[in-house]
């Protein structure tokens, strides 16, 4: 009878312990998952440093590409979302025996400067940037329109500032990808004027075509570096290549770029 | 209070109550360990020629390729946990497919905690006062100069120390059982936790990885807090009603109910306050979305605590005030 007693004794110990060991558990558990989110940034920047050293592979007999810039690459207005660079990759496939890996980086809206930042401070953009065989770069839609509000203010003195502007950041976006990437061919993709149809469409041409004509002047003086022009396609018939919002291509719009970019890419 | 609790823990034990749990628990485990073993060879015969390392090196690969043409940051962060997860695998040379025994504790528990540990607690729980009824011992205990609601209390704590000690038992024999066929590698092993689901979509920004240890210790702890509020809720209906058959019944009732509810009240939403759709917590630390929209771990949580208390003043109340002849 006393060994019993004895052995429960110890039990009731043992449980006792356990139930503070069990609570203890339950707490943590708590603690773990309400309050504790330093707790959870703390533990991000790990996984952060892990991208640089995700590995960038070689020749694998792989076309990369990466797409970056503003809605135009994003494909903005096209139904099916897949913009010139979704149009481009398919006519690709068909065209080339390589397996195609995409990267689109692009964000609606983006302007110049953005796209700088993105360069200098996501470490995944730049080893995407790294790892391309292809870049595609449509920038500079933004900055010009301002989301239609340049309209109201046409004069020459506004039109320089932003222009001049643009130069300046298209020469650091080009000398940066070229930077990281020295080897890849860049397509620039060119403006197109959406304000065709509107009143002061001939200052606008002209102002879209003097753009135009800048950013084909900068990119000469980068290797393998192509300006395309998409100016010409939305020329006659510019309603018909158009979006419902009047600014973004529509889905033909968004394929007849992604022709002319996949007709310059061969293997 | 202490001679009343130890009075209570011999009554306990003199009903070979622990034991009975303990053998139970123990032959299960080994069913499922020697089941594991199975799969394990299984496994080898069927992948014996592919070497489970590059088998591994393939996945992290495809995972990386995926991670290049990712779109969404929350994807990409989680990619990138899983394949770190995967890494570790490699380079402290863990097989994923043939888990040492913490991994089968932690398998073991996930899946212990809404039927078989609240039934084992209910073994214990549910006979503790109506057997006072029915041995005709009540009389006796109540005829005692010590307030009821300390003889309530007593028998309480007395419960509370064997439903730990049954958590407890479980966890020991579960990784000693495993352990002896699987070895007991892993136990820094990290898991992923953190996700959470927000508006029916999963959401994986702040996914990140436990050593599994400390994941079991986190499990181990909501099973005893589930095991603890189903011992309660079956303490309540021991004090009220005076037959241990008809109180295993209804629990017994109750929880199937729920884990046939929790696959089937997706639409029932007042559903979520019931106590049985609410004990799978550990469903809550992994990837797995709730029942029921709108449940989370916070919610399950006060959900049981108060089934739990609302059980246990019930039991006092009744206890204290109702008349014995």
């Amino acid at each position: 009878m006393t060994r019993r007693g004895k052995a429960i004794g110890w039990l009731m110990g043992a449980a006792a312990v356990s139930c503070i060991v069990w609570a203890g558990g339950l707490a943590w558990t708590m603690t773990d998952y309400f309050g504790d989110s330093p707790a959870v940034v703390a533990e991000k920047p790990p996984a952060e440093e892990e991208q640089p050293a995700a590995p960038i592979v070689a020749d694998d007999g792989r076309l990369r590409i990466a797409a970056l810039g503003d809605s135009l690459t994003r494909g903005a207005g096209d139904p099916e979302g897949k913009g010139y660079v979704g149009y481009m990759t398919d006519l690709l496939q068909d065209k080339l025996d390589d397996e195609i890996e995409l990267t689109n980086m692009a964000v609606n809206g983006q302007i110049s400067s953005e796209l700088l930042t993105l360069l200098d401070q996501d470490s995944n953009a730049a080893s995407q940037v790294k790892a391309a065989d292809i870049i595609v770069l449509s920038i500079g839609g933004n900055d010009l329109f301002q989301g239609g509000q340049t309209l109201k203010r046409l004069d020459e003195a506004n039109i320089e500032t932003i222009e001049l502007a643009y130069e300046q950041d298209l020469t650091t976006i080009l000398t940066k990808l070229r930077s990281l990437n020295t080897t890849a061919r860049i397509f620039l993709i060119g403006l197109y004027n959406p304000f065709m149809e509107l009143e002061d469409h001939e200052r606008t041409s002209e102002i879209v075509r003097e753009w135009n004509f800048n950013a084909a002047e900068i990119a000469a003086a980068y290797p393998d570096t192509v300006m395309v022009p998409t100016y010409d396609l939305f020329q006659l018939q510019v309603l018909d290549y158009l979006a419902r919002d009047l600014f973004h291509p529509n889905a033909e719009g968004y394929k007849l770029i992604g022709e002319r970019v996949a007709a310059l890419i061969t293997e | 209070m202490i001679n009343l609790v130890y009075n209570e823990m011999v009554k306990l034990t003199g009903k070979r109550r622990l034991v009975v749990v303990t053998v139970i628990i123990a032959i299960l485990i080994s069913l499922f360990t020697y089941a594991q073993y199975q799969q394990a060879i299984e496994n080898r015969e069927r992948y014996g020629d592919v070497d489970w390392r590059t088998a591994l090196e393939q996945r992290i690969q495809m995972w990386e390729s995926r991670l290049e043409r990712n779109r969404t940051a929350e994807e990409t962060q989680e990619l990138e946990i899983r394949i770190a997860q995967q890494r570790y695998y490699l380079e402290h040379d863990i097989n994923p497919s043939e888990p040492g025994a913490p991994t089968f504790v932690r398998g073991f528990v996930e899946n212990g905690i809404n039927l078989l540990l609240p039934l084992m607690v209910m073994v214990v729980a549910a006979d503790i006062v109506s057997s006072e009824h029915s041995g005709g011992t009540m009389k006796v205990l109540l005829t005692k100069p010590i307030r009821r609601s300390r003889i309530l209390l007593s028998k309480y704590v007395a419960l509370t120390l064997s439903v730990s000690a049954i958590i407890t038992i479980f966890g020991l024999l579960s990784a000693v059982i495993s352990g002896l066929v699987f070895g007991f590698q892993g136990w820094n092993a990290p898991v992923l936790t953190g996700f959470a689901v927000s508006g029916g979509e999963l959401d994986a920004t702040s996914v990140r990885t436990l050593p599994q240890w400390e994941y079991i210790l986190m499990e181990l702890g909501l099973a005893w807090y589930v095991s603890l509020i189903i011992a309660t809720i079956t303490f309540m209906l021991s004090v009220l009603v005076r037959s241990t058959a008809a109180v295993m019944g209804i629990m017994l009732a109750c929880l199937i109910a729920g884990t046939i509810l929790s696959s089937m009240v997706a639409s029932w939403e007042t559903a979520k306050y019931l106590f049985m759709v609410n004990l799978e917590l550990i469903d809550y630390l992994e990837d797995a979305a709730p029942p029921i929209e709108g449940m989370s771990l916070g919610f399950s949580f006060i959900v049981l605590l108060v089934w739990g208390i609302s059980a246990l003043a019930v039991a006092f109340v009744s206890f204290t005030r109702r008349d014995v002849y």
